[in-house]
């Protein structure tokens, strides 16, 4: 039996796993750094390795060595311009809506606002909280994918709602 | 804060009924649901997976892993780059001429063949094929030995001074030296034909051509042990072992007052040519003197 029987390391294999889970590799890595180009170089990384590896990895076992890929890769990411500056650009270049102007003054401020609150979170709380708000993660899920207990996700999720909490207290 | 347990309750949707509805009367839930529904405004950007697949198989196609070789990475990887570039611009300046052969002589070295196919040529070994017609058939002339790692796709071909082995898609090394002939099969199949016969080869199958004696066996190896700096040989004759040895070390061997009978099972490495002489003497029962790039065998009988 050849080795690459057993692996990704056939290409139409590879190219299947890489549709399957490139999305969500794509947010897990935005929500985390905030920072498009970051993310899709990230993912490009990440699937590296594991076409490196190919024969060592079955389909089944795709996603959960590309996410342990991704958690120890961002561990080693260094220089990030900082994801608050990112955020202002970010507010600045948000498309223009039909609401009325006091409306979009209103929400635009507290859009802002929550967006700076986002990006003071420390990485791994915006992430436990951005799987579970945007993606619909259970927190078991969610354990399973940074290799925390449930209970360390619970009191990310917590932490993080209060931070956002306290820092919008006067929009709110 | 109040309500800390009915909040945390809440994000992990475990309030019963009645807690929802105290939670959502009070001033906290109303909140916490609009930075909750805000929260929206995180979602990423939409990602173009086709895109970034072409991007991520076109970055393949033009970087160097796959192989391992023992030495530190980086440094292969920049000397491939570097042969890669040096390659890639030949080609290009040998296009401007027609009908062109391409050929390579190595000291070991990595190259990329036009489909991406890798050839990793070991010392005093020369490859070459012709550019132009290797979108029709993909098909190498290959002197002393080589280590292919072939992209799947048509038949490709390595024609050898006494045989042609083709493949469709995998990973076998080559050697020719002189009268000795041997194909050794590292991944997927492959099949050797000679002016004799042909035969198949599965994984961690060899074949060997040795004066019109034909030799099969196995090898357990993953790739070619000359990948890590060591030559290795299974029932090898003597003289071809030492063709082998002159031609890593670029010495002359005068086994003259030798019989060069036995065969030779075993390994030496490309680096410390002592150790290489002694391993190569002492199960024959030989002794050896270096004189400058010379080496002379000697009987210990004598």
């Amino acid at each position: 039996m050849a080795k690459k029987d057993i692996g990704v390391c056939d290409e139409s294999t590879f190219n299947e796993v890489f549709r399957k889970n490139g999305t969500e590799l794509f947010n897990f890595l935005h929500f985390k750094y905030r920072d498009e180009d970051e993310a899709k170089d990230l993912v490009q990384e990440v699937f590296g390795k594991l076409w490196e590896n190919c024969e060592k990895v079955s389909v089944e076992k795709s996603k959960a060595y590309l996410f342990v890929v991704a958690n120890n890769l961002m561990k080693n990411v260094l220089s990030k311009k900082s994801t608050a500056l990112k955020h202002q650009e970010y507010v600045k270049t948000k498309e223009a809506s039909t609401e009325t102007p006091h409306y979009i003054l209103e929400s635009s401020e507290f859009e802002g606002q929550l967006n700076q609150a986002l990006s003071e979170l420390p990485e791994e709380q915006r992430l436990t909280l951005l799987l579970k708000r945007i993606e619909g993660k259970k927190q078991r899920e969610i354990a399973e994918m940074l290799g925390i207990s449930e209970k360390a996700v619970e009191k990310r999720l917590f932490k993080a709602m209060k931070h956002l909490r306290k820092r919008l207290g006067n929009i709110l | 804060m109040q309500n800390e347990e009915l909040i945390k309750k809440w994000l992990n949707d475990e309030l019963t009924p009645a807690e929802q509805e105290t939670f959502e009367e009070s001033e906290e839930y109303k909140h916490f649901s609009k930075i909750w529904d805000g929260l929206e405004v995180a979602s990423p950007p939409f990602y173009d997976v086709e895109k970034e697949l072409a991007k991520f198989r076109e970055n393949q196609a033009s970087t160097t892993k796959v192989i391992k070789v023992s030495w530190t990475k980086r440094l292969v990887g920049i000397a491939a780059s570097l042969l890669l570039v040096s390659v890639l611009s030949y080609i290009l300046f040998q296009f401007t001429k027609q009908n062109q052969t391409l050929s390579f002589t190595a000291a070991q070295e990595e190259l990329y063949l036009p489909d991406s196919s890798l050839v990793i040529l070991n010392k005093g070994s020369k490859l070459s094929y012709s550019p132009e017609n290797w979108a029709a058939k993909r098909a190498v002339e290959l002197e002393g030995e080589g280590y292919f790692k072939v992209k799947t796709g048509s038949k490709f071909e390595v024609i050898a001074e006494d045989g042609v082995v083709s493949v469709l898609g995998t990973a076998f090394n080559v050697k020719q030296r002189a009268s000795f002939f041997e194909v050794i099969c590292h991944e997927g199949k492959v099949r050797v034909a000679t002016t004799q016969d042909t035969t198949l080869l599965t994984l961690g199958k060899a074949f060997q051509l040795e004066a019109q004696k034909v030799q099969l066996f196995e090898v357990t190896a993953l790739e070619p042990s000359w990948l890590k700096g060591e030559s290795s040989f299974h029932k090898t004759p003597l003289s071809v072992v030492i063709d082998e040895l002159e031609n890593q070390y670029e010495i002359s061997v005068d086994a003259d007052q030798v019989s060069l009978k036995g065969t030779f099972t075993g390994s030496f490495p490309n680096d410390n040519l002592e150790l290489a002489l002694d391993a190569i003497t002492a199960p024959a029962g030989y002794t050896y003197q270096v004189l400058n790039d010379k080496v002379v065998f000697t009987s210990e009988n004598n």
